[in-house]
C-alpha cells in the first residue's frame, strides 16, 4: 500500500514532468554527433539562453571555483548557483516540481537524491561525448539509452580532529575509539545527510547497541555542512567530528591548519554525479555546464582533493544507498536522522 | 434619507427598506460616509493575506505522509506526535523553559535599565537610548553568531580570555539551556527597555511623593507604589516577550541544537529535513499545535492590555517624574546603563575579528599574522550576496508600504466608520499574530505550492508572507495614531463638504504621518532581520540577507559571513538614522 501511494505520487510527477519537457532538450539529450561540434553547439545555444541555474551540494570552495572558471570560459552565460545540502536540494526540487515551477537546469550532488530524482522523473538521461572517458561501472545508464549520471567524484566521510588538542595517537581510529570517555561532550556531528550516512554505516558495522551507547558521549549536533564542521574543529571549539570529509580536511591540512583526518572502520562515500533536469529552462546551458564539470571541472575537483571512483584508497569505502530503492533509502535516511537526533538530545 | 443611506445608495448596493446581503455592511446612524467599495477591497485583501495560509496549514496537518500508506485525510500526523509522548513533553517543556527564562531575564535587565534611565540621575541615559534604537537595525541572527564566537565553551573569546586570566574555564557554555536563555534575553533587553521606559517616564509622581510624606522608605515606595503602577506594563511586556521567545527560531537552531535541546520551532524545521522528501504533514501538525499555544498565550495578553486604563499613568496634569538621586551609586547606575550598548557591541567585536581572519581562529599574536581583507573582497564581489541586498530592499519596501497602506485604511474603517461588520477587519488583521515565523513559512509555502498563483520562486512570495505576518504590527501603529486624532476634525471637514478622499489626503494622512512612518520603518527593519519565513520560501535568485547569512554559517564561511554581516549592520544603522533624520526634518517625531 505504501509503495502504491509513493508510486502514484511519482507517476503524477512523471506525467506532469513529461508535459513540460521541451523538444530542444530531448534532441540535445540524445546528441550523437561528432564530439568536436558538441561544445560549440551548446555554447551557441547557451549564449541565446543567457544563463544556467545549477543546484549543487559540492562543499568548500570547489563549487565556487567551478562557477568562477565556467564564468571565465563562457562570459556570455551567467551561472546562478544554489549551493545547499543534498536534503535541501531535494526539498527544493520536489517543491518546484509540485508547483510546476522549473528553475533548475543541472545538478551535481549525491547519488541518494539523484536516484530519487530519477524515479520521480525530475531528471532525465542524456548523452555526452565526455562519457566515453568513464569506465562503464561508473556510468548509471538508462534502459532507453543515455546515462542518468556518471560518478564524477567521490567524497569520503571520516573523523576530523584538532591536532593541537588531540595527538595522532589519541585521535580515534575506529568506531570503538569514539566511546573513549575523554571525548565526552567534545565531539560534534552534522545532522545533514553526512551525519545520517555515518550513523547508517555505524549501524551496519557495529549494530544498534553500539550506536545507542554513543548517547553517553553527549555528541553535540549542528545543522551545518561538512566544511563548517571542519572549521569548528580547527577553531578548537570541538575536539573531533566523525562527519568531516577527507577532501575538505586535506585542503586545510595543506594550508597548515591544526587538523588531522582518520578513516574509521568503514568510510561512507558520496559518489557524486551530474544530472540534467527534465524541464531545464536553459537546456543548452545545462548541458554546457555538465560538460564543463565532466571536463575542466574534474581538474578543479582533484585540486580540492576529491576522490575518484576508480582509484584505490587505504580504507574500506561503503555506499549506504546501494542496493536500496529510492523510497527505501529515503526511509532509511529518516530512521538514521531520528537516531542521530536521539543520540544528541539531552534529557 | 440619511446621509449614510445616501452613501450606500450612491454605490448602488442598498436601496429603500428591503434587506439585502449587503445590508450587513450598512452603517449605523452615528456613522459617516465611507464608501462600501473601500470596505470590500480591504476585506478581500485581508482575506487573501490571512485566510489561505491558515486553511492550508490546518488542511496539510491532516494529509498523511507518503510512506504512511494512508489515503485521504487523517489524524495520523497528530497521532505520530502523541505516540512519542515523552518526546513531545520534552519539546513543550524545553519551549516553555526557554520562553519563560528569556522573558524574565529580558524583563529584569530591561526594566532595571529603564528605571535607571527614567527615574534616577544615572548618567549615559542617552547612550542607552541610542543603543536600544540601534539594536532594531542589527539583525538578530548576526548577534547570535557573535555571541557564539564569544561564549563557545572551548574557543569562545570570553571563555578563553577568562581562562587565560584565572586559569580556569570555560566559565560559561553557550550550548546549553542557560546559554539559549541568556542570548535570547540579551536580544530582547533593548526592546523591553524601550517599552518599560514609557510608563516610568509617564508616572504621576504625586502618589510616590505622598508615600514619602507618609514616611515610607525608598523600598516601600517602589514596592507599594511604583511597581503596582507599572504592573500592567510589566505583565504585557512579560507576555509579549514570552510569546516572541516561543516563536523564536535562530537561537534554538544555532545554540539549542548543538546543546541537544529541541523546541517546537526547530522541530517543525527538522521535520522538513529528516529525509529527502519533506514531510509537510508532520511539520503542519506541529505548526497547528504551536498556533494553538501562541493563541492561548495571546488571550491573557489581551486581557491585561484591555484593562490597562485602570492603571492610567498619563493624566491631563502636567508633571515631571521624580528622579531619585543615587548619590555615590550614580556612576554604578551609569555603568549599568552602558551595559545596553555593550550588549550590542560585544557580539559585533567578535565578528570584526573573524572578518579579518582566513578561518575561525581565536585571537592571538600568532593569529594576527594571518590578517586579511579577503573576506571583505569575497563578500562584496559575490553577485549572490549583492543580489540579496537588492532583493531585501525591494521586499522590505514593498511589504512595509503594503502593510501600512492596508492597515491605515483598515484602522480608519474600524475606528471611524459605522459599518456593522467593521470588527471583522480588526479580527482578520490580528490572525497572523498566532503564526510564528516558521509556521508562516510552512503555511505560505503550502499555499503557493497548491494554488495556481505563480509567485513561488520569486521574491513576491516573501512580500505576501511578510505582509501577512507584520500586518498586526502595522495595524497597531495605525490604530494608535488614529485614536489620538479627535473625530471633530473629520466631522468639520465633512460638514464643509469635503469628500472622504479629501479628508484622508488633507487631514488624516498628514496628522497620522508620524505613526504611519514609525510603523513603516519598524516593518522595513524587521523584514530585513526576518529569517524563519524567508528560509522556507526563497529560491535561487530570490535570496535575502538573512538567508545568505544562514547559508554562509551552514557552509562554514564565517569570515565572509562576518564581513558581510558587519557591512549589513552598518548599512541598516545608516538607513535607520537616515529615516530618523528625514522624519525629524519634516517635523515628524516617530519615537
Amino acid at each position: 500500500m505504501k509503495a502504491l501511494y509513493l508510486t502514484v505520487a511519482l507517476i503524477f510527477l512523471t506525467v506532469s514532468a513529461a508535459w513540460g519537457q521541451s523538444d530542444t532538450l530531448k534532441k540535445l539529450a540524445n546528441y550523437s554527433g561528432p564530439a568536436a561540434d558538441y561544445e560549440k553547439m551548446l555554447h551557441e545555444g547557451a549564449k541565446k539562453e543567457g544563463k544556467v541555474v545549477w543546484y549543487t551540494s559540492l562543499g568548500g570552495k570547489s563549487w565556487k571555483t567551478i562557477k568562477a572558471e565556467f564564468a571565465k570560459k563562457y562570459p556570455d552565460v551567467k551561472i546562478e548557483v544554489y549551493r545547499a545540502g543534498s536534503k535541501d536540494i531535494s526539498s527544493k526540487a520536489f517543491a518546484e516540481a509540485k508547483a510546476g515551477k522549473h528553475l533548475a537546469d543541472a545538478t551535481e550532488t549525491t547519488p541518494g537524491i539523484m536516484q530519487l530524482f530519477r524515479e520521480a522523473k525530475i531528471t532525465m538521461p542524456y548523452t555526452s561525448p565526455e562519457h566515453k572517458r568513464w569506465p562503464d561501472e561508473h556510468q548509471i545508464k538508462a534502459k532507453s539509452g543515455g546515462v542518468w549520471w556518471v560518478t564524477d567524484r567521490e567524497s569520503f566521510i571520516g573523523l576530523g580532529y584538532n591536532t593541537k588538542k588531540l595527538s595522532k595517537e589519541q585521535a580515534p581510529k575506529s568506531f570503538d575509539d569514539l566511546l573513549n570517555p575523554a571525548l565526552k561532550g567534545k565531539i560534534v556531528m552534522s545532522i545533514l545527510s553526512t551525519g545520517d550516512r555515518m550513523i547508517g554505516t555505524m549501524l551496519k558495522v557495529k549494530g544498534r547497541e553500539y550506536v545507542e551507547k554513543l548517547k553517553a558521549q553527549e555528541f553535540k549536533l549542528a545543522k551545518i555542512s561538512g566544511t563548517a564542521t571542519r572549521d569548528l574543529i580547527i577553531s578548537g571549539e570541538f575536539l573531533a567530528s566523525p562527519s568531516v570529509f577527507r577532501n575538505h580536511a586535506l585542503v586545510k591540512i595543506n594550508e597548515g591548519a591544526p587538523l588531522g583526518w582518520n578513516a574509521l572502520d568503514e568510510v561512507p562515500t558520496n559518489a557524486g554525479g551530474s544530472s540534467l533536469f527534465r524541464n531545464a529552462p536553459h537546456p543548452h546551458a545545462a548541458l554546457l555546464l555538465i560538460n564543463f564539470v565532466l571536463n575542466e571541472g574534474q581538474q578543479i575537483l582533484q585540486k580540492f582533493y576529491y576522490g575518484m571512483a576508480w582509484k584505490d584508497y587505504p580504507f574500506k569505502r561503503v555506499y549506504p544507498e546501494r542496493g536500496l530503492s529510492a523510497s527505501q533509502y529515503n526511509k532509511k535516511l529518516k530512521e538514521w536522522n531520528k537516531l542521530l537526533r536521539a543520540i544528541g538530545r539531552r534529557g | 434619507m440619511s446621509r449614510d443611506q445616501a452613501a450606500l445608495d450612491g454605490s448602488g448596493t442598498a436601496t429603500g427598506g428591503s434587506r439585502t446581503f449587503l445590508d450587513i455592511f450598512r452603517p449605523s446612524r452615528q456613522g459617516r460616509d465611507y464608501p462600501l467599495w473601500l470596505f470590500i477591497p480591504c476585506a478581500l485583501a485581508l482575506l487573501y493575506l490571512v485566510v489561505p495560509p491558515l486553511v492550508f496549514i490546518i488542511y496539510t496537518s491532516f494529509v498523511p505522509s507518503m510512506d504512511s500508506g494512508i489515503i485521504g485525510l487523517t489524524f495520523h500526523n497528530f497521532f505520530n506526535i502523541f505516540e512519542s509522548l515523552a518526546q513531545f513533553e520534552t519539546l513543550v517543556w524545553n519551549s516553555l523553559v526557554f520562553s519563560v527564562g528569556s522573558a524574565f531575564w529580558a524583563l529584569l535587565f530591561g526594566t532595571v535599565m529603564a528605571w535607571l534611565a527614567e527615574r534616577t540621575n544615572a548618567p549615559f541615559r542617552m547612550v542607552a537610548y541610542v543603543a536600544a534604537f540601534v539594536s532594531f537595525a542589527v539583525p538578530g541572527l548576526i548577534k547570535v553568531i557573535g555571541w557564539i564566537l564569544l561564549l563557545g565553551p572551548e574557543a569562545g573569546f570570553i571563555n578563553l580570555s577568562v581562562k587565560w586570566l584565572i586559569g580556569y574555564g570555560p566559565i560559561f557554555d553557550i550550548f546549553s539551556m542557560s546559554g539559549m536563555v541568556l542570548v535570547e534575553g540579551f536580544l530582547w533587553t533593548p526592546i523591553v527597555f524601550l517599552l518599560m521606559a514609557t510608563p516610568f517616564r509617564s508616572m504621576d509622581p504625586s502618589l510616590e511623593e505622598a508615600a514619602v510624606v507618609a514616611g515610607s522608605t525608598d523600598w516601600q515606595v517602589f514596592w507599594k507604589v511604583t511597581f503596582p503602577m507599572a504592573t500592567p506594563s510589566v505583565l504585557s511586556v512579560l507576555i509579549l516577550t514570552f510569546i516572541r521567545s516561543l516563536e523564536a527560531f535562530e537561537i534554538p537552531a544555532l545554540v539549542g541544537l548543538p546543546a541537544g535541546i529541541e523546541v517546537m520551532t526547530t522541530q517543525i524545521y527538522l521535520e522538513l529535513s529528516e529525509g529527502y522528501i519533506p514531510e509537510y504533514g508532520n511539520a503542519s501538525a506541529y505548526s497547528v499545535l504551536l498556533i494553538g499555544v501562541v493563541g492561548l498565550c495571546l488571550w491573557p495578553y489581551y486581557r491585561v492590555t484591555q484593562h490597562a486604563h485602570r492603571f492610567t499613568t498619563i493624566t491631563g496634569k502636567g508633571f515631571q517624574p521624580r528622579r531619585k538621586d543615587l548619590g555615590r551609586w550614580r556612576w554604578l547606575g551609569g555603568l549599568a546603563l552602558l551595559g545596553l550598548p555593550a550588549l550590542q557591541l560585544l557580539p559585533l567585536t567578535a565578528l570584526i575579528w573573524a572578518s579579518f581572519m582566513p578561518y575561525l581562529i581565536v585571537p592571538s599574536w600568532e593569529a594576527l599574522s594571518l590578517f586579511t581583507f579577503n573576506n571583505y573582497v569575497e563578500a562584496f564581489s559575490d553577485d549572490k550576496i549583492l543580489r540579496s541586498i537588492m532583493n531585501n530592499l525591494t521586499i522590505s519596501i514593498v511589504s512595509a508600504t503594503a502593510c501600512v497602506g492596508v492597515a491605515f485604511i483598515t484602522a480608519w474603517l474600524v475606528t471611524r466608520s459605522a459599518i456593522k461588520w467593521r470588527w471583522t477587519l480588526d479580527r482578520l488583521t490580528m490572525i497572523p499574530l498566532v503564526f510564528p515565523g516558521i509556521v508562516m513559512g510552512v503555511a505560505v509555502l503550502q499555499t503557493y505550492l497548491t494554488v495556481p498563483i505563480p509567485v513561488y520562486g520569486t521574491i513576491w512570495i516573501m512580500v505576501i508572507a511578510f505582509s501577512a505576518r507584520y500586518l498586526p504590527y502595522a495595524m497597531r501603529f495605525s490604530h494608535a495614531g488614529l485614536i489620538g486624532i479627535h473625530k471633530e476634525l473629520e466631522e468639520s471637514a465633512t460638514t464643509s463638504g469635503a469628500s472622504w478622499g479629501n479628508v484622508a489626503r488633507k487631514i488624516m494622512i498628514p496628522l497620522m504621518m508620524p505613526a504611519l512612518f514609525a510603523g513603516w520603518i519598524y516593518i522595513f527593519l524587521i523584514t530585513i532581520r526576518e529569517l524563519s519565513v524567508a528560509l522556507l520560501l526563497y529560491s535561487p535568485g530570490s535570496e535575502v540577507i538573512s538567508v545568505v547569512i544562514w547559508e554562509l554559517w551552514e557552509n562554514g564561511a564565517v569570515g565572509t559571513l562576518s564581513a558581510f554581516a558587519l557591512g549589513i549592520s552598518v548599512g541598516t544603522v545608516l538607513i535607520a538614522s537616515l529615516f530618523y533624520k528625514l522624519s525629524r526634518s519634516h517635523g515628524l517625531d516617530v519615537r
